[in-house]
């Protein structure tokens, strides 16, 4: 049923689905549960290597002004993260954030966003620097109000990509990695021929989720033009000894141009700090440089001051899709059968609303896709030794719980091993940590990257100099 | 000698040099259980050499308990969770020693900018590699000159690899036995390629930049402490003692540093229990 990486010929599905991340893997996982045939291409070795794994992993309850369809889907998505994130599998947190106002024009904007916020139907309230202190300790004290936000929360933005793709492999949708689709033909029958290095694939529907590379894929098919253009962001990750302090993402107030920099409790006990936004030409340009660390780590200190330069533990860079159209879910203005989703910094917030909408336009449009009832809605879940407290029971499910490869982060060979066993399984150190978090903690894989090497390696069938690093390169040469 | 660790007064995470220093003194206070995450004492200093040897026989001559092969998870004050392959067990002890040894600086803790592509390895990490026999690359940028920097270029070059070390000549004064060639620390390191690195960038606190091709940068820079038993990991209680320096090196030196420093903290804390 389920056919990866190399296939010859031409197989015909109801639709294909160009691209890994957050949002096609939704709209992949939407339609597998049902009668349609999908196949999704993605460019990389591995799902979710775009700004689905560089981001900020907010789960927003307000992201803009009601009356967009983004704000929506949004809507759409929030009340369900508890349930949808138990089925997958997928650490959700409903934390709350404090958007702070360090000044008095500050304090004005936050109320017109309160005032947003109210219209969008969404919960918010004013606090006073007393209150801010108190929902949030380590907070700046020399705040002028705090807006809360009860339903923000965090999520873990990998582990929720890779679960809509297990999910969708799972129910029958085939997933072609390392696929960058070269040309895309249209055919008199109205279908579409996309070729790929792993073979051609046809398509009565093509969903154009490419990310940062959806004005290529939109090209290639004969669409409109679609002017979007990478947007980088710098961030910087803080050592779970100081984050798991904190309480509350905390958010800066947002000016007309930006969002601004933020400070983010991760789902794996972990902060984030970012992002920076730069506007580039080059989609693969994600170097990282110490200015900008530095001005990030400052803009966080405005939030929470007691941040310092020793707790970071990593920065990194990826790059967002920036657009006049922000928020573009549609079809094709020139070619009918072919539906764009994408979406700016918003794509884990509105993955879950964006499958269903998707699969309603496709619908609308024609496509026969009938609900199977025997579709497989829940993943087998993988407890975390991290956050596991009956230790014993862990240990009786499977006695490799007990064989710890990353100290830092508590992940045991148990997890491991399965992240490299899934539906769609790591093939690479980097897949290893997207799934389980190895790897990402104060010494960066120091003391365990030569083990989890050696794991992947015997699960991917190469050895030290050929197993995959990163889901683009290998340790060796 | 590897068991299911005991209870003790006095628990040992770390079998190298300084923890056995450490385990030595301690013996004196009370009982004492060492751990250590390999199945075999001497850390970093190797289970063969015979100065370890002696040192754990004597340890163990006198009482010390072993638990090898397993590792400390998490401690809160009063229970040690240690995890083995026969599961997860609780040791009651009220005093930790962690003697855990060093870890080379992150490409975060260098400030290094740039691309993380993949041929970008810690040090540590370079070296189970090798031990493979395997040749990783054609030339090696070693980065630092952290007690991994050597053995890691000696394996380099017993593979064919070529090595360029970064490290300033006082820091070096031996280089020329292990390496092909040394550039001065620089005040930036950036790393360009993006899908494997294709080279590193130094740029002198002047400004000056240039390029030194490569196939991998092994960080091997800014030795640290490693530190990764969960509720143990700042210095802010009393009973846990953290013995991790940089220097001395030699075993010998390393082993007698311990027994000081286990000397002086065990007044701190008022002595034998």
């Amino acid at each position: 049923m389920t056919q990866m990486n190399s296939s010859t010929g031409t197989d015909r599905f109801d639709v294909v689905v160009v691209g890994g991340g957050v949002l096609g893997t939704s709209v992949a996982a939407r339609l597998a549960a049902t009668s349609a045939s999908v196949c999704v291409l993605e460019a990389a070795s591995d799902v979710c290597e775009g700004a689905s794994k560089g981001n900020a992993g907010t789960a927003c309850s307000y992201y803009g002004p009601p009356g967009t369809l983004e704000t929506e889907l949004i809507n759409r998505s929030y009340p369900h993260w508890e349930e949808l994130c138990g089925r997958l599998g997928v650490a959700y947190r409903r934390g709350g954030a404090i958007m702070l106002a360090l000044d008095d024009a500050e304090a004005e904007t936050l109320g017109h966003t309160l005032a947003e916020l109210d219209e969008a139907g969404v919960r918010g309230e004013m606090k006073t620097p007393a209150e801010v202190a108190q929902l949030e300790p380590l907070a700046n004290m020399a705040t002028v109000a705090g807006l809360w936000m009860p339903d923000e929360g965090v999520i873990d933005p990998m582990a929720l990509t890779v679960a809509y793709a297990n999910l969708a492999v799972t129910n029958g949708a085939q997933l072609r990695l390392n696929a960058p689709v070269t040309t895309i033909r249209r055919l008199d029958d109205g279908s579409m021929e996309l070729a790929t290095p792993q073979g051609t694939v046809r398509g009565r529907y093509v969903v154009n989720a490419a990310g940062v590379r959806a004005g290529d894929v939109s090209e290639l098919a004969g669409g409109e033009p679609l002017r979007s253009w990478p947007r980088k962001g710098q961030y910087a990750v803080l050592d779970r000894r100081f984050a798991e302090q904190l309480q509350r993402t905390v958010f800066c107030t947002h000016s007309p141009t930006t969002k601004g920099i933020n400070v983010v409790p991760t789902t794996h006990g972990s902060a984030l700090l970012g992002p920076t936004a730069q506007d580039l030409e080059d989609a693969g340009d994600t170097s990282t440089d110490r200015d900008q660390v530095e001005a990030l780590i400052e803009s966080a200190r405005r939030l929470v001051p007691s941040i310092t330069r020793d707790v970071v533990i990593k920065t990194f860079a990826a790059n967002r899709p920036a657009s006049e159209e922000p928020h573009r879910l549609r079809f094709d203005q020139t070619v009918a059968n072919l539906l764009h989703v994408t979406n700016r910094s918003a794509g884990v917030s509105v993955s879950p609303a964006a499958g269903a909408y998707a699969l309603d336009l496709l619908r609308d449009a024609g496509l026969d896709a009938e609900d199977r009832p025997d579709a497989v809605r829940a993943l087998p879940s993988t407890p975390r030794l991290r956050t596991a407290t009956d230790l014993n029971t862990l240990f009786a499910q499977d006695p490799l719980y007990a064989q710890v490869v990353c100290a830092c982060e508590s992940v045991s060979a148990a997890e491991i091993n399965r992240a490299l066993t899934s539906p769609v399984p790591a093939c690479s150190l980097d897949g290893v940590r997207k799934r389980t978090g190895a790897m990402y903690g104060r010494c960066q894989g120091s003391l365990c990257a030569a083990g989890i090497s050696f794991l992947t390696a015997l699960h991917t069938n190469t050895g030290p100099r050929d197993v995959k690093q990163t889901a683009h390169g290998t340790v060796g040469q | 000698m590897t068991a299911r660790a005991a209870d003790a007064a006095y628990v040992v995470v770390g079998a190298g040099p300084s923890g056995l220093g450490c385990a030595s003194e301690l013996l004196h206070a009370g009982p004492v259980t060492v751990i250590d995450r390999i199945p075999v004492t001497g850390g970093t200093a190797g289970w063969e050499n015979p100065l370890i040897k002696d040192l754990t026989r004597d340890v163990v001559s006198r009482g010390a308990h072993f638990a090898l092969g397993q590792t400390a998870v998490r401690y809160d004050g009063a229970t040690l969770t240690v995890a083995s392959p026969t599961g997860f067990q609780p040791v009651a002890t009220r005093h930790l020693v962690f003697a855990g040894g060093l870890r080379p600086g992150t490409p975060a803790d260098l400030h290094i900018d740039g691309y993380r592509p993949a041929g970008v390895v810690p040090a540590t990490v370079a070296e189970h590699l090798l031990r493979t026999g395997v040749q990783l690359w054609t030339h090696a940028v070693i980065l630092g000159n952290g007690p991994w920097a050597r053995p890691v270029a000696e394996l380099c070059r017993k593979l064919g690899t070529r090595v360029t070390v970064v490290a300033d000549l006082a820091d070096v004064p031996d280089w020329s036995q292990w390496a092909d060639k040394r550039i001065d620390a620089t005040a930036r390191v950036r790393v360009a390629g993006r899908d494997r690195i294709s080279g590193v960038e130094l740029t002198t606190a002047d400004g000056t930049t240039s390029l030194t091709s490569c196939d991998a940068l092994v960080l091997a820079a800014d030795p640290r402490p490693n530190r990764n038993v969960v509720g143990a990991l700042t210095e802010d209680d009393p009973n846990v003692l953290f013995h991790q320096p940089t220097q001395p090196t030699s075993p010998r030196l390393r082993y007698d540093a311990a027994a000081r420093a286990t000397r002086s903290w065990l007044q701190t804390i008022g002595g034998p229990s």
